[in-house]
């Protein structure tokens, strides 16, 4: 009984230290012919695969095999459609319809955006009114005050400065309007 | 109302040639001729170009990618880049393939995306396997059933055992016997050696030829 020079599977005989060199054999033999089968080797490996193939019938069983499956490939059934045709050219003509209009609109964009771009940084006015409108919130401050700390409450209930009573009394006399207001009531 | 306008815009632009082109006469040849003509392809010419090829696209992008759901929306990207580049073909004879390339450099594109995408700790669902794991020795977990071997399920076990190749098994047999590439094609496109794609296509053929056994002995 001759042993097939490349079939891996039918490696039972061998089974001490030349396993291995013997697979490794029959793994190189096996890809000679894969690539024999695809036309990719040189003319001296042709030649050898087909001494192969006419002399080891397990080998031609092998070829047979490796053929029938490409057959299969090749007459693989197109797997089912995810969608109908029809639908893929509807969607692709829309896509391609699509892309000037949305250009068109990121450049509309672009150039709305160098425009406020070169709007703020060329403007003559130092500051916008933006800018005014987001300081406002400030004067609003004051407001907050009294929640914000008991110091400063104490400190407005006192004056700065302590002021004789009578400067005070002798500056509001040549003003005369106080009187008049508080008389007329 | 974004959907209203490209709508409205197409059918301008397609009632607007009034020769009628018959593109469903034409050769594959002058098909691709006929698109490569004008600034960009017609209309009704590429739509019948569509409608030929779109099967051999799904088929392509069906055995690269077998558990992918979004295949539509690939094939979709694919006529795209068609559209857009067709008039660079040089030899419209080669279309076909020209075409199995956009849509396998496009499968490539984003199987890169979605592997930088995944989570690095996936261990239980490995994404790629090494050449070293796919063995040479192989036990056939399903010796095949015995009776009844009809040729639709044959044609069901092959896919299935085409899918379950580990991806860069798969995507080498399938550039090869679907796509029909070159072995130095396929070393270029998948940046592997002409020896790895040698030992790719060999071993891929070796585990479905022992998976398919039962089919494939058959007179």
């Amino acid at each position: 009984m001759q042993p097939s020079p490349i079939d891996p599977a039918n490696s039972d005989g061998k089974k001490h230290q030349g396993q291995f060199e013997s697979n490794t054999l029959q793994r190189d033999r096996f890809e000679l012919l894969s690539a024999y089968l695809d036309g990719e080797v040189t003319a001296a490996e042709r030649k050898q695969v087909e001494e192969w193939l006419s002399t080891d019938a397990t080998v031609q069983q092998l070829h047979s095999r490796l053929l029938k499956l490409r057959q299969g490939f090749r007459s693989l059934p197109v797997p089912v459609p995810s969608q109908p045709v029809e639908a893929t050219v509807q969607q692709v003509f829309a896509r391609i319809d699509r892309q000037p209009k949305l250009s068109l609109v990121w450049s509309g964009t672009a150039i709305a955006a160098l425009f406020v771009g070169a709007v703020t940084i060329f403007s003559p006015i130092g500051r916008s009114p933006i800018p005014e409108m987001a300081s406002q919130p400030s004067i609003q401050t004051p407001q907050e005050r009294p929640m914000s700390s008991e110091g400063l409450l104490v400190a407005l209930d006192r004056p700065v400065l302590s002021i004789p009573k009578a400067a005070t009394v002798d500056s509001k006399a040549p003003d005369g309007f106080d009187n008049k207001s508080t008389n007329s009531n | 109302m974004s959907q209203s306008l490209p709508v409205s815009w197409s059918s301008v632009e397609a009632t607007a040639p009034h020769m009628p082109v018959q593109a469903e006469k034409l050769s594959n040849y002058d098909l691709v001729l006929q698109c490569q003509t004008g600034h960009r392809p017609e209309k009704a010419a590429f739509a019948e170009l569509m409608r030929r090829y779109q099967s051999h696209v799904d088929k392509v992008l069906y055995h690269l990618a077998p558990d992918w759901q979004d295949r539509a929306d690939l094939a979709q990207e694919v006529w795209i880049r068609v559209y857009r580049n067709v008039k660079r073909l040089n030899e419209p004879v080669k279309f076909r393939g020209w075409l199995s390339r956009i849509a396998t450099n496009l499968f490539y594109d984003e199987l890169r995306k979605r592997k930088r995408n995944a989570s690095p700790l996936s261990l239980d669902a490995p994404l790629s396997v090494e050449d070293g794991q796919l063995d040479w020795e192989i036990a056939s977990e399903t010796p095949g059933p015995e009776e009844d071997l009809t040729t639709r399920e044959f044609y069901d076990q092959l896919n299935e055992a085409i899918a379950d190749l580990p991806e860069v098994f798969r995507t080498t047999i399938v550039l090869r016997e679907i796509e029909g590439m070159a072995y130095e094609e396929i070393a270029e496109l998948t940046g592997v050696s002409l020896g790895t794609v040698k030992s790719r296509i060999a071993r891929a053929r070796h585990r479905l030829q022992s998976q398919l056994q039962t089919y494939l002995n058959g007179g």
